[in-house]
């Protein structure tokens, strides 16, 4: 195993805009969910 | 099944163990056996971990969930991205500093010796029940449909898996499991695309959806705060928070796929992987039970779905009375066919006022027909008193077998075995490396060479196959499958979790407050589900999913409390 602790993502520059691109995905499938439930309802 | 469908099936399975076993002979070392050579990539961690999680379970309970209680399960899902991300920043980076193999070593670094056995043991009686479950879910339904026992399914399944999982340890795993999501997502998309061209003439899949949601199927997202709900909002983002943290963060079944990666970065990825992807995959499988039930809105369904018991009934002195209300049904089912098309002529002609009509006569009938398979439930379990009554988990596969195509059916058999495959090796991989690390080796015999210790941990992970083959015969169905492991789960996993939030945290609490605290905390969830069983739980009732947060946070308040008095003794 590779342990340095400070490795940057291949992608995206930084660990904290992964997150912050989890987080939204997650928020836009709420939202998206929200809006599904609504219009077939 | 026809025999196109029995060759696609096992040739599915055993091509998945032939290449498990061939690509990764010769693991000699207990580090390659146990850690997969540490040479994962983000990818192949990120699968793995999918189709840990991904049991059988998956695909047999959620499609029949759909069907009967909508979509609201995918709610349960909404926390796992959140506890990803805390796994990522706070629990990956100990584990690889650590150089660990289990989650349970760190432990004894942080407290001592004792608390690490109380988190391993806890793991290994909650991982122990569940791989039993993990065999017994498909078991069951194939058993049923496919005419074998019970026992002949269970070793078929068991005994795939213990080849090439005892063969090649983690890397085994890990490799296979990416031919088995292959053959899962692969299996459930063109089952989605056969459920859609299976719907009548002039149903597509935008009027599918208006019939679903206005039979309240579609029922994705709930905000209403309600603590006895098992599935809204509220309860995704903090009651499975907690079950997924100890889900993925300190089960080995999860940690032992990700300590096998490259470097931290391939891990966190895989972890990342995971939290992007799960959420639409679950919606997926849940759409196609959607999709299933309003085909069933066209096609008469059978009263219970569950044919061999339902045939068993027909032997008793109940057939008369079944058959009674099977004709029943059949007249609601008719009204309620002429009750669809006359909502699919509105919608097509945006006709509010019928729409609304046909919506108000639709669930007026269906509530009927509801009721019908209630008593249908209550007969069998009259006429049967030790046979399953919930027919939800073989819905889908009735679907399956009695209007997909040849072959595909097979293929879709192969899905569910697949899964079965994938999570029950890594639970038994994660088994006989806690048993090898955790215990033998820490306790029993700390010498030894490399060779002992690699062949410890292959008879080890060979014993708990075993041990979960003959637990998987003596089991019995709860409400439905998907339920029990996460029950199983809630019971158990707060403890483990409060033992590592602790330890994160918290570094006022020491050793013998935590071990403690863990205790009690064990005892009171358990008496918490005993009331909430016999409903006398008043304030405490809850559904499961809050025993998560409830038994964490409590681990770690005892935890505090405990390490106070202790404190204060000292001073006095």
């Amino acid at each position: 195993m590779d342990d340095k602790q400070s490795e940057k993502p291949p992608v995206l520059g930084s660990w904290k805009n992964i997150y912050v691109l989890l987080i939204a995905n997650l928020l836009l499938f709420i939202i998206l969910f929200y809006a599904f439930t609504q219009y077939f309802s | 099944m026809s025999s196109i469908d029995w060759i696609v099936l096992f040739s599915t399975l055993v091509g998945i163990v032939a290449y498990g076993v061939w690509k990764t002979r010769g693991a000699k070392t207990m580090d390659s056996y146990l850690r997969g050579g540490d040479d994962n990539k983000w990818w192949a961690i990120g699968l793995s971990i999918m189709a840990t999680q991904a049991s059988a379970i998956t695909f047999l309970s959620t499609p029949g969930q759909a069907y009967t209680d909508g979509m609201r399960f995918i709610q349960f899902y909404f926390g796992l991205p959140v506890a990803m991300i805390i796994i990522s920043v706070f629990f990956l980076p100990i584990y690889y500093k650590l150089k660990v193999y289990t989650a349970y070593e760190y432990l004894e670094s942080r407290f001592d010796v004792k608390t690490r056995m109380l988190a391993a043991f806890i793991f290994l009686i909650q991982r122990g029940l569940a791989a039993g479950i993990t065999i017994y879910a498909p078991s069951i339904i194939l058993s049923s449909l496919l005419g074998l026992r019970l026992f002949e399914t269970n070793i078929i399944i068991g005994v795939l898996v213990i080849i090439y999982t005892v063969s090649g340890g983690t890397n085994a795993v890990t490799q296979t499991q990416k031919q088995q999501m292959a053959v899962m997502m692969g299996g459930m998309i063109v089952a989605g695309v056969l459920v859609v061209l299976s719907l009548p003439e002039g149903v597509g899949i935008s009027e599918a959806l208006h019939i679903a949601g206005k039979m309240d199927k579609l029922n994705v997202v709930n905000f209403e705060f309600d603590l006895s709900d098992r599935y809204n909002f509220w309860s995704g983002m903090t009651g499975a928070v907690f079950l997924f943290l100890s889900y993925f963060g300190t089960d080995q079944s999860q940690v032992q796929r990700y300590l096998s990666g490259k470097s931290l970065s391939e891990s966190r990825l895989g972890l990342m992987m995971n939290g992007l992807l799960k959420v639409p995959m679950q919606f997926i499988i849940l759409i196609i039970g959607v999709m299933v039930f309003v085909y069933y809105q066209f096609n008469q369904p059978p009263v219970f779905f569950n044919e061999t018991v339902m045939e068993n009934v027909e032997q008793t002195e109940y057939a008369e009375v079944i058959e009674t209300v099977e004709s029943y049904y059949t007249e609601v089912f008719e009204e309620k066919r002429t009750a669809v098309g006359d909502l699919v002529h509105a919608l097509q002609g945006n006709d509010e006022k019928n729409i609304a009509l046909a919506q108000k006569k639709l669930n007026n009938l269906n509530e009927r027909s509801k009721a019908v398979s209630d008593e249908v439930k209550y007969i069998v379990k009259a006429a049967l008193p030790d046979s399953e009554a919930n027919d939800k988990d073989y819905i889908f596969m009735h679907f399956v077998m009695n209007t997909l195509p040849i072959g595909i059916v097979g293929l879709l058999f192969a899905v569910i075995f697949s899964a079965a495959m994938s999570s029950t090796s890594s639970e038994l991989n994660a088994l006989g490396s806690t048993t090898t690390i955790d215990f033998y080796k820490r306790k029993i015999k700390p010498e030894a060479s490399d060779k002992h210790y690699l062949n410890s941990s292959k008879l080890f992970t060979l014993g708990w196959g075993v041990l979960a083959i003959i637990f998987a015969s003596y089991l019995s169905l709860f409400e439905n499958l998907i339920q029990a492991v996460n029950l199983i789960g809630s019971l158990f996993y707060p403890i483990i979790l409060g033992i590592f939030i602790v330890a994160f945290f918290f570094p006022f609490v020491k050793s013998n407050a935590v071990f403690l605290a863990a205790l009690l905390g064990q005892a009171v969830v358990i008496y918490v589900h005993y009331l909430n069983t016999i409903d006398a739980a008043g304030v405490l009732t809850m559904g499961y999913l809050w025993y998560n947060a409830f038994g964490c946070v409590l681990v770690v308040l005892l935890g505090f409390v405990i390490q106070g008095i202790g404190q204060r003794r000292r001073t006095d």
